[in-house]
């Protein structure tokens, strides 16, 4: 069917066209498509990541407390006898607790190792 | 030279299939770009069936923010060039209709298809009027067509709203594209319509011959609207 006579004749007058002004006119679209209410469908492009709020940084309050990496906690039963042993010899040498507990048992592993 | 927007905010009333019937006719005598600016695809799907023929060009990348430019880019390059947008009444239409040197808005015989037709009136009726007020003697020539007409039977909703349409002063087309199966049956055998089998599609010969006297019609048409343009040239 591809040797019909072709029916338009010659559409030589047509021709490929230069840029039109019209680029010139893009305000007049924006406002003819507001006025029929033919808004933009174009989806919006996710370009830019999403803005990352950077995270507020928490300030420091002055402190006095020590980094002394003991963060482990023990529960110990004990006498109150030996408890208050542990709380007098704390507060007399204003040593904390954790530290306490540390020196007694290098004292006993030392007392261990010591020939008698 | 002339570009040729296909326009309607309501879906089905036939733009892909007219303005595919267009191009590829017009592309029996010259060069042809159809940019198809549905986010669909369909002219660029139909395409890639292989049959295109040589002197039609598709352009399947524009959206919103080219679709001026590709306008351009393809005015400069070929005679004819074809725009399909989507059926919806997005600011993409706008910025077709303001590239345009002729607006076809296709229509169904419903009134649904008509109100939705109006819309598209008032966006090139508008467009005329502030584009004339920066460039005097602008003019954006339009056209209805009627689609998937019955061409045995004119129904009286049909009936009324052609009337309406003339009564209201909008141009219409004489031909009408009659439903026919060969219109379907461009796009399920990605063929041109010279490409498809009279045994497989039924009364392909008076699909040729409503496509022929649509693209002569439009042919016209451009012809008229280049008219003035020229003689004020003179």
């Amino acid at each position: 069917m591809n040797d019909r006579v072709n029916p338009f004749g010659d559409l030589g007058d047509f021709t490929p066209a230069p840029a039109k002004p019209k680029t010139e006119l893009r305000d007049v679209v924006d406002q003819v498509a507001a006025a029929n209410n033919f808004p933009s469908r174009q989806p919006t492009k996710a370009t830019e990541a999403p803005a990352t709020t950077p995270e507020p940084v928490q300030q420091k309050l002055p402190s006095l407390r020590k980094v002394t990496g003991r963060s482990h906690q023990v529960n110990i039963k004990t006498t109150f006898e030996a408890k208050k042993r542990l709380m007098e010899l704390s507060a007399e040498k204003r040593m904390p607790l954790g530290e306490i507990l540390e020196l007694a048992l290098e004292a006993l592993e030392e007392s261990w190792t010591k020939p008698n | 030279m002339p570009t040729i927007v296909f326009v309607s905010p309501k879906g089905g009333a036939g733009k892909t299939t007219s303005s595919l019937i267009l191009s590829e006719q017009l592309a029996r005598s010259a060069d042809v770009t159809v940019i198809d600016a549905d986010p669909n695809r369909p002219i660029e799907n139909w395409a890639k069936g292989g049959a295109k023929p040589e002197r039609l060009h598709v352009i399947a990348d524009a959206d919103e923010e080219n679709i001026i430019e590709r306008i351009e880019e393809a005015a400069a390059r070929t005679p004819f060039v074809i725009v399909d947008l989507e059926g919806t009444a997005s600011k993409i239409v706008v910025m077709a209709v303001s590239q345009a040197d002729f607006v076809i808005v296709p229509t169904q015989g419903s009134q649904l298809d008509a109100e939705q037709a109006g819309r598209a009136f008032r966006v090139i009726q508008q467009q005329e009027k502030m584009v004339q007020r920066r460039v005097p003697g602008y003019r954006l020539p339009y056209s209805v067509l009627l689609t998937r007409t019955n061409s045995a039977i004119r129904t009286r909703t049909l009936a009324h709203i052609e009337k309406g349409l003339v009564a209201a002063g909008i141009p219409v087309f004489d031909t009408e594209l009659n439903e026919r199966e060969a219109f379907r049956a461009m796009f399920s055998f990605r063929q041109p319509l010279a490409g498809l089998n009279t045994s497989e599609v039924a009364n392909l010969d008076k699909a040729i011959a409503n496509a022929e006297q649509f693209a002569k019609e439009v042919i016209a048409a451009l012809r008229a609207a280049q008219q003035p343009a020229s003689e004020v040239k003179a």
